[in-house]
């Protein structure tokens, strides 16, 4: 266990700058779409700084894809929970982040699974 | 009684009078003034051959059993059942789990109790529909493509918002596969396209052309005369209840009480829904690439059709409701849950793959240690996979316990009509002349319509709903009642406790407030007779009771023969040129007067005259002559339908000819 708590401050000291750019983009788009004008692409594509904050995730860490069906899923599995516990608002949060977690690992399958096309 | 939500209950008068050819123009059914029904031909065309078993004795409620909830039921496991089939060709138990998820979902089922029949059918085939065009796509031979055209017709038949949904749903899947397929040459892409997309959509167009045709033609748009109401942004807001928890966990958000706009909480046990279906793409394996393909393409499928089916609801519901402004086709889902079909047929095959592979996993674990004692199993029956799919299967049926426990309402909750409805449609029935009844606030489900006497609801006459606006415009519309034909002003017995709401609960003193109100109103004297429903007869105007056609000329004498919905024929004697013919239909500019005397030696009519408007709500026609001549009354649109129906019947005779041909031939 302590191995573990060990190996991830680690990475987290070896990151800290992807995790920094990826906190204040957060930050930052947070406060812009709340500006005039600004946040009516709020009203139009609300969740939008959450989507910023998975690309970026996707671009800087290239999690592994299975890694990221697996949390997906496991998220569902950890709703379950908030859901008996009554975290209404924590609850949407990880369904949506779930759901795009699935999404990107069936759109990422695609590829994946796509066979070398004849030549003829 | 089978009935509840938008299904009505039809005595056998109005029964009879359904059995008929498709008409272009409803006189009775969904507004007693009368409606084009253009473009809702396509079901009540199956709802006038459904009605044609009441001649051999059927009731209502025998004939809604037989021909529209059963095949529903039936029809959803077996369309499921035979979709996987395309998956798990040798594992009968895997496709029949595929047939109780389709099936015993709280969507279907709340759709089912809410009486949508016409949409629970084309939700029970459109898996059938899909397998047709996947082995369409994978062996385009003519056979299919007329077998796919069929299949796609029947479906558009029962719903076009579900026929749409699975449309696109083939769509995609065309194009998914040929990412993977080999790239056609012009040889060969012709060819294909031709019997994948040309020959089906165009059996599917003159199957459907005799509504199809007439909608073209005289531009009618069905979903916009639905008005703001339906087709407004701001209804696709309020109209989606669905949060996206429930559209991924496929629960249905009215479920399971099912009152309108009434949401639940998430309930947590549904969670586990969507992390079995997902978890079937662990199992892809990289050496089975078909399986892994179809996998992936319901995956994506699910997660589309979650996403859409919480309508304008968070994530990105911005995206749907600009989908539901500029995408054609869009506007039909004011309600997105129809989406749900497409999570429903994502599941039903993705759960039962994982469900397979979990199975094949434990089966293959007959032995297993826990704290160092080592365990052998040797049973058949009494196995680790079958305690699993055993408890899965339970686990589905604990998700719809409301239907085992008796708490879902609607058509699934048989009821009695009440004695007093059967006394007035014994009072109504036996009036040999037109006239209609009003109904305050509302039209109960039993209340007496035929189209001898159709029934028209007060919150639609007075486009309020509004009980007190209501009974304040009535005291004022003495003339108007007199104008509409209306002999009677009815407040309903709300035995099923759908009028007479407070906070979506009957409240009895509204019902009783209403009745008082509406005694008071002086032109109204009450009949007594019927119990706890309240009759008035409307004083009859001075100048003599008004009938279907009437006129505000003295000296006109106007007898009529109804020939159908959209034909009449007037006998008018003693006319004078310029008198006004009041036709108490709802106005639509497409009804016109045929002077018949005037035809000439072709048989072509000479003398038209339009209908122009009387007053706010109906057909009024000016007399172009003098004297005593007939007119025939006709409902134009009428002419296309009948067109197209000849069309429509050669092309069934001939795919149907072609498929039993072909058959024999195989």
């Amino acid at each position: 266990m302590k191995n573990k708590f060990k190996s991830f401050h680690q990475w987290i000291v070896k990151n800290k700058g992807k995790l920094f750019t990826i906190i204040i983009v957060h930050f930052l788009l947070t406060i812009l779409l709340y500006l005039p004008y600004i946040n009516l692409i709020y009203l139009v594509v609300t969740f939008f700084q959450y989507l910023v904050d998975w690309i970026l995730i996707l671009v800087l860490f290239h999690p592994a894809k299975r890694k990221i069906l697996v949390v997906g899923i496991a998220l569902y599995g950890i709703n379950y929970f908030l859901y008996l516990l009554k975290i209404n608002s924590l609850v949407d949060w990880v369904g949506n982040v779930s759901y795009f977690m699935i999404a990107t690992y069936v759109l990422f399958s695609i590829r994946e699974i796509r066979k070398p096309k004849s030549k003829n | 009684m089978i009935v509840g939500g938008d299904w009505p209950y039809l005595w056998n008068a109005a029964l009879t009078n359904l059995i008929h050819f498709p008409y272009a123009w409803d006189s009775f059914l969904n507004n007693g003034l009368g409606v084009s029904s253009i473009g809702t031909l396509w079901i009540s065309a199956y709802l006038s051959a459904t009605s044609l078993f009441s001649t051999l004795g059927f009731s209502w409620s025998a004939i809604t059993i037989i021909f529209w909830l059963l095949p529903s039921i039936i029809g959803s496991f077996f369309s499921a059942y035979i979709l996987s089939k395309v998956f798990f060709k040798q594992h009968i138990l895997v496709r029949v789990l595929s047939g109780i998820i389709y099936t015993a979902n709280t969507y279907f089922l709340l759709v089912i109790g809410g009486g949508q029949l016409g949409v629970a059918l084309a939700y029970a085939i459109a898996p059938f529909v899909l397998y047709r065009f996947i082995v369409l796509i994978n062996n385009p031979k003519l056979y299919f493509s007329i077998a796919a055209g069929i299949c796609g017709a029947i479906v558009l038949l029962f719903d076009p918002r579900i026929a749409y949904i699975i449309f696109l749903s083939i769509l995609f899947y065309a194009a998914f596969v040929s990412l993977f397929e080999q790239k056609k040459n012009r040889e060969t892409l012709f060819p294909f396209i031709l019997k994948v997309v040309v020959l089906p959509l165009l059996i599917i167009f003159f199957l459907h052309v005799f509504w199809i045709l007439p909608l073209l033609i005289f531009h009618q748009n069905p979903v916009q005369s639905f008005g703001a109401v339906y087709t407004s942004l701001d209804a696709i807001r309020f109209f989606s209840f669905a949060t996206f928890e429930n559209s991924i966990s496929l629960l249905h958000p009215n479920w399971p009480e099912n009152i309108f706009g009434k949401t639940y909480f998430m309930k947590p046990e549904f969670i586990l829904l969507p992390v079995f279906a997902f978890a079937s793409l662990f199992f892809v394996s990289k050496k089975n690439l078909k399986e892994g393909r179809h996998i992936l393409f319901f995956s994506i499928l699910a997660v589309i059709g979650a996403f859409l089916a919480k309508g304008a609801n968070d994530p990105f519901g911005g995206i749907f409701v600009w989908m539901f402004g500029h995408v054609p086709g869009f506007i039909m889902f004011r309600d997105p849950t129809k989406w749900y079909t497409l999570v429903a047929i994502s599941y039903s095959i993705l759960i039962p793959f994982t469900i397979w592979k979990i199975y094949g996993f434990l089966k293959s674990r007959t032995q297993f240690s826990i704290l160092n004692f080592q365990f052998l199993i040797k049973s058949k029956i009494f196995n680790l996979q079958n305690f699993f799919l055993t408890g899965f299967i339970l686990y589905l049926f604990f998700l719809i316990r409301p239907v085992f426990l008796g708490q879902l309402d609607g058509i699934l909750k048989p009821v009695k009509v009440s004695d007093d409805y059967t006394k007035l449609e014994q009072f109504l029935s036996s009036q040999q002349t037109f006239s209609r009844t009003f109904w305050v606030p509302a039209a109960q489900r039993f209340g007496f319509y035929s189209s001898l006497h159709p029934s028209v609801s007060a919150r639609d006459f007075f486009k309020s709903v509004d009980n007190t606006q209501i009974i304040n415009t009535l005291k004022t519309s003495e003339s108007l009642l007199q104008e509409s034909v209306i002999k009677y002003v009815i407040v309903p017995y709300d035995s099923q406790g759908e009028i007479f709401l407070k906070d979506r609960k009957y409240n009895t003193e509204i019902y009783q407030s209403t009745i008082s109100d509406v005694k008071k109103i002086p032109y109204l004297k009450q009949v007594d007779g019927f119990g706890k429903i309240a009759v008035f007869e409307v004083d009859p105007p001075a100048a003599g009771i008004k009938d279907h056609f009437w006129s505000p000329a003295q000296n006109l004498n106007i007898k009529y023969k109804v020939i159908n919905p959209t034909k009449y024929e007037v006998e008018i004697k003693n006319a004078q040129k310029g008198d006004l013919l009041i036709f108490s239909e709802s106005y639509d500019r497409n009804w016109q007067a045929i002077m018949s005397s005037l035809r000439s030696s072709s048989g072509q009519a000479r003398l038209k005259v339009k209908s122009l408007k009387f007053g706010e709500r109906f057909n009024r026609f000016i007399l172009p002559e003098d004297g005593s001549y007939s007119l025939e009354i006709y409902y134009r649109p009428q002419d296309w339908v009948n067109i197209g129906l000849v069309i429509s019947s050669l092309t069934l005779i001939s795919v149907i000819t072609f498929l039993v041909w072909s058959y024999k031939k195989r």
